[in-house]
């Protein structure tokens, strides 16, 4: 018996996830398709991107409530850059990515310096991001042609380059954002899993005091993980502003939930029980999958925040309920 | 015994969810696949979900599906670009007989559409410029809308108002209603713009709410306000009650709806006017135009729905309390007679 619940608390979520794929396929074949698994990958991108980034604050007990703001304001300062500065789209880049590591170095220091609780600190900083992203265009989405302050048009336009990070496929198949992400997860993974510095992050999340002890410099680690956490966020938001061609106001608006929920579910992959790279991806594709599966049998569209509910509920129980407790 | 048990489940769920797709009936006259050869599936995909135009919208669309036999699925998650990106993309997986885009920015929506066009799928639009002379274009006549309700201000107002006008750039809608904006701005110097604002965040009536309230704060001596789509004018006229001007300053909208027609017919509302069509209405042409295009019937580019002006003195007069009792005593508001073909069925007795 046991052995038996150890086994369902390891490989049950991936059972779970095997079986779906094979139902849907079964009572759709065109689930099966290669554009359908891409179209599931690509719908999920952007949301397994800030799942990645938000997991490194899990790993070190903390918790980065700003990525989704993050991601918003880089969507914002990209079009800024973009279409009323009129610059090159290599500097809308290189601004959002230097702002992610801005934010992530705020943040960290509130949470080591200031001694501000991880949630609260991380939870101020959205707000205030939140807001900050409609300063700039006075709360209007920016596009091209649209009207200044002074009365002028804005010249400047999304360059097909920068459009092409977003909307562009290679080969005619695969979208480039799932590149970028795919990339991403790779080396967050490897990071994680196998080199040193994943190990004190680990190590730190587990026991800090205990770390600190042996001599580790704990809070520079931590300031790291809410700097990696910023910065994974603002290549989001370049995707996905990319991906919409326009600085809307109106984006980032449920990917913080989504992220958080996936890397929730990330801990019952593998009955790892806590947040892991491999496990928000698999638990961001997963929702993904059930989804478009969901809906390829009819599922009407208003029921689906109700569906990652009930698997982020499910796979909690799943993980913290079945295992006898350790300390 | 438990696994058995799994299995039967899954079949029986598998068969419940497959069997709505296995029959098709066949409508008389019609052309394939309208004759019953197949059972034709059309996905509707939208960027706004919330709000009464919206939902009206929607109910149209599926009555006239329904009518016709067709397979309606809805995607649409509310004010998500990308999310209707995607969408497009899962209904040409889906592959799905046609495709209805309701709303979206043109930046966003251009490239999925004109994918979906590349892969045989056939495509219309309402109020999304996805710039493709491929796909018909469907929309309420909006410079005339916005036209027939600032005319109205214009002669309620003897040509000068302090006019606080709430809108939102970006929308095609709402920026047609807004070059009318601008030419009446133009033609009569009397009418002035005081302030702009206006969000679509939700909940969109409040949030425009408290915008509009610090608004009348700071510019006491607005007098008119136009705001083109019924959200933001609920949330302008909920400001002015919480304001205590509602019998001060009067509101001119675009759309109209039950909640509408009941704030509206109160002795002591503020809201004067507006002009709308039936979005039920749209929905039904929205569905007859992708069905013509499935069956390979001719559609034109460009389908604009005429608008009718209601004042609320009109509507107090004539005892209407309900978007019911409107169809009733407006015939003409009721269906729209485009696209009208002797072999589809349309709705006598309902929303239009």
């Amino acid at each position: 018996m046991e052995k038996f619940v150890a086994f369902a608390i390891k490989y049950g979520f991936l059972i779970v996830m095997a079986g779906s794929f094979l139902w849907f396929g079964l009572l759709e074949p065109a689930f099966w398709s290669w554009s359908n698994m891409f179209s599931i990958l690509l719908g999920v991108t952007i949301v397994g991107i800030l799942a990645l980034g938000v997991t490194f604050t899990l790993i070190v007990d903390g918790f980065d409530l700003s990525i989704g703001s993050t991601a918003a304001i880089c969507v914002m300062v990209s079009s800024y850059v973009m279409v009323v500065l009129n610059l090159n789209y290599m500097y809308a880049i290189v601004f959002s990515i230097l702002l992610g590591i801005t934010i992530g170095l705020i943040n960290g220091l509130l949470i080591v310096k200031a001694k501000i609780p991880d949630t609260l600190a991380t939870l101020g900083m959205m707000f205030l991001i939140q807001g900050l992203q409609l300063i700039p265009s006075a709360g209007m989405s920016i596009g091209t042609g649209m009207m200044l302050a002074d009365g002028s048009e804005a010249e400047g336009e999304f360059a097909q380059q920068f459009l092409f990070l977003g909307q562009g496929r290679l080969f005619d198949l695969i979208p480039v954002p799932v590149v970028a992400f795919t990339i991403l997860a790779i080396v967050t993974y490897f990071v994680l899993q196998y080199t040193k510095w994943g190990r004190i992050l680990y190590a730190i999340g587990g026991n800090e005091k205990a770390v600190k002890l042996a001599g580790v410099n704990v809070e520079r680690y931590k300031i790291a993980a809410y700097v990696i956490s910023g910065t994974i966020s603002s290549v989001a938001g370049i995707l996905l502003a990319a991906r919409i061609g326009r600085g809307d106001v109106t984006s980032g608006g449920g990917l913080l939930l989504d992220a958080i929920a996936a890397a929730l579910i990330g801990y019952a992959v593998l009955g790892v029980k806590k947040p892991n790279a491999l496990g928000s991806v698999v638990g961001v594709i997963f929702i993904g999958m059930l989804l478009n599966g969901l809906t390829m049998l009819s599922l009407p569209y208003y029921t689906q925040d109700f569906i990652k509910g009930v698997v982020l509920v499910a796979a909690l129980i799943f993980t913290f309920g079945l295992s006898k407790s350790e300390i | 015994m438990k696994l058995k048990l799994l299995v039967v489940l899954s079949i029986v769920l598998g068969l419940f969810f497959g069997a709505n797709s296995a029959l098709a009936k066949g409508l008389k006259g019609a052309p394939p696949p309208f004759d019953g050869s197949k059972k034709v599936h059309i996905a509707l995909i939208r960027q706004m979900t919330e709000g009464e135009f919206m939902q009206t919208y929607r109910a149209g669309a599926q009555i006239q599906a329904n009518l016709l036999g067709i397979k309606l699925t809805v995607f649409g998650k509310s004010m998500d670009n990308q999310a209707e990106a995607n969408f497009i993309y899962q209904a040409i997986n889906m592959k799905v007989d046609g495709i209805i885009i309701d709303h979206g920015l043109s930046e966003t929506m251009m490239k999925p559409a004109a994918d979906a066009v590349k892969a045989g799928i056939p495509v219309v639009a309402f109020d999304v410029d996805l710039k493709n002379p491929k796909i018909p274009q469907i929309a309420q006549d909006d410079e005339l809308l916005g036209m027939l309700a600032l005319k109205q201000l214009v002669k309620d107002f003897n040509g000068k108002a302090n006019v606080g006008y709430v809108s939102i750039a970006g929308i095609l809608p709402l920026d047609k209603r807004d070059r009318s904006w601008q030419k009446i701005k133009k033609e009569y110097p009397g009418i002035k713009e005081i302030v702009k604002t206006g969000t679509l965040e939700s909940p969109i009536a409040s949030k425009n709410a408290d915008q509009v309230k610090a608004v009348l704060l700071a510019h006491p001596e607005i007098n008119a306000f136009f705001a083109p789509y019924d959200e933001l004018g609920k949330g302008v006229v909920q400001a002015l009650r919480e304001a205590r001007k509602n019998d001060k300053v009067k509101v001119y909208t675009a759309d109209i709806s039950t909640q509408d027609i009941r704030e509206m017919i109160k002795s002591d509302s503020p809201w004067t006017a507006t002009a709308a069509t039936n979005p039920a209405s749209i929905g039904a042409v929205s569905v007859r135009a992708i069905a013509l295009k499935v069956a390979g019937v001719k559609v034109p580019h460009t389908i604009l729905i005429p608008p009718m002006l209601f004042t609320a003195k009109k509507l107090r007069k004539m005892q209407i309390k309900n978007m019911k009792q409107l169809r009733k005593k407006f015939p003409k508001f009721n269906s729209v007679d485009l696209l009208n073909y002797p072999w589809i069925p349309v709705d006598k007795k309902g929303l239009f």
